[in-house]
């Protein structure tokens, strides 16, 4: 199968998380783009492979180590990750990224999505740090 | 466990390099994080999934998923 379609979106939560992580932590953050970018191949060659997302037509898979969400629709021959989302719960003890996190929008939110996706159980996004963990 | 899923696991062991077997433990692990359990989602990003979900497919500029890749060391 082709390689995955990034969406704007999609690029612009990792590089965000990625802004935000590399200067605290170089080595998780290499990491974690080494790692999604393994996943995103392999869901380009089995797009089945996620689990679906009642109500929408999206599916998503966790990365193994870092739990990181990549979100994406398969459109014919061709996957398009549509959104890139850490997963909160997942953090404690286990992810290993070294640093203390919590949420914000990802950069260019519009207001309405900031109240949406700004709350404190809502889709992981990083910003800054509230100190090295 | 299931036959066919024991014996594979078995033959991975017994067959495959250790990079391979990383490999093919890391595609599992993740695997399981996925369908494990009920989905892992709060109210407030399945809001966000459906408002992604109607929009337009917006594509990202390739030289700039490639550039952020390249940001490794």
């Amino acid at each position: 199968m082709a390689d995955p379609l990034w969406s704007a979106r999609a690029l612009a939560s990792l590089t965000a998380q990625d802004d935000y992580l590399r200067p605290l932590n170089p080595t998780a953050a290499d990491a974690v783009l080494s790692e999604i970018e393994r996943l995103a191949t392999l869901i380009a060659d089995f797009p089945q492979m996620g689990r679906r997302i009642d109500g929408t037509t999206l599916r998503y898979h966790v990365t193994a180590r870092y739990r990181y969400r990549v979100i994406y629709r398969v459109r014919g021959a061709q996957v398009e990750i549509v959104e890139v989302l850490l997963d909160l719960s997942g953090l404690s003890g286990s992810a290993g990224l070294g640093v203390t996190l919590y949420v914000v929008p990802p950069a260019g939110a519009s207001g309405a999505e900031t109240s949406v996706i700004g709350a404190a159980d809502a889709p992981g996004h990083l910003g800054p740090c509230t100190g090295l963990g | 466990m299931d036959d066919r899923l024991h014996t594979l696991m078995d033959r991975a062991d017994s067959c495959l390099d250790a990079p391979s077997r990383a490999t093919l433990a890391e595609i599992v692990d993740g695997f399981i994080a996925t369908h494990a359990g009920a989905p892992d989602f709060t109210e407030a990003e399945r809001a966000h999934l459906r408002r992604i979900d109607a929009e337009p497919f917006t594509p990202a500029d390739p030289k700039a998923v490639a550039a952020l890749f390249a940001r490794r060391g």
